[in-house]
């Protein structure tokens, strides 16, 4: 399990999440998770594109975190790439449908910088 | 209705707690090895969020005694089926309510979610209870 991130701009980071998102692995990452989306104002982009796995908890912590972002007047948004079985676990929960998604990170970072 | 027996064969014993969950992950992609991908997926998420449950709500009777999986490939008919048998109190995956859909990131709450997976993610969910115990079958099929 692993979480990095990276600034593009002072506003605007990319934090990607590699391996399995079940019970064990998002407790590992969760204090992290939290601590890289927390600043205010600021967008983000998640990167899924590394993720091998994802259960619900793993949609719950996404979720917390992104919500979280909202209340301190950032915002979030999804990068799937090509990752189809990811997409399909987001799209089955309606995650879709409260978070954006994309399968391109240029529009992604495009459309959570406006 | 009737319930189809069908030939279960490998059985794999865990205990009701969250660094076993991976046991079973890595069990079933031994056994089910020859299930495509997309579908064994589709049975590892479901398998997941069952055992997510019996841990969040089995409590004591289901810390106390282990939890069997059994596996059940049918190469032939494209169809492949995992039971868990877990000694927790009566819970119905199949029946239980599902949480209404949020509507937006402010009104969305942590929760739910793995009972809706195992609902839309299999395409049979049975559920019975035998000798105190809960055992939820999950199957999944492909063409």
């Amino acid at each position: 399990m692993a979480i990095e991130f990276q600034d593009i701009s002072d506003t605007l980071r990319t934090v990607s999440i590699s391996g399995r998102m079940d019970l064990v692995g998002t407790d590992e990452i969760a204090t992290r998770f939290a601590a890289l989306t927390a600043s205010s104002g600021r967008r983000i982009v998640l990167d899924l594109v590394g993720v091998a796995f994802l259960a619900s908890i793993g949609i719950r912590a996404i979720i917390t975190n992104a919500k979280a972002l909202q209340q301190r007047g950032g915002r979030m948004v999804i990068f799937v790439g090509d990752n189809q079985a990811v997409y399909k676990t987001l799209e089955t929960t309606g995650l879709d449908s409260l978070i954006p998604l994309f399968s391109d990170m240029a529009a992604a970072q495009l459309a959570v910088a406006q | 209705m009737a319930v189809r027996e069908l030939p279960f064969g490998p059985e794999l014993h865990i205990r009701a707690v969250v660094a076993d969950v991976r046991l079973a992950s890595e069990w079933l992609a031994r056994e089910a090895g020859g299930v495509p991908s997309e579908a064994l997926g589709r049975l590892e998420l479901c398998l997941n969020e069952a055992l997510a449950n019996v841990i969040a709500h089995g409590g004591d009777s289901a810390a106390a005694q282990s939890v069997a999986l059994q596996v059940c490939v049918q190469q032939d008919m494209g169809e492949a089926a995992v039971s868990v048998t877990d000694a927790g109190p009566a819970f119905d995956a199949t029946s239980a309510a599902l949480k209404e859909p949020a509507h937006s990131l402010a009104d969305a709450t942590p929760g739910g979610l793995g009972l809706l997976l195992m609902r839309k993610l299999s395409d049979a969910l049975a559920y019975h209870r035998a000798d105190d115990k809960n055992v939820l079958t999950i199957t999944v099929r492909w063409a």
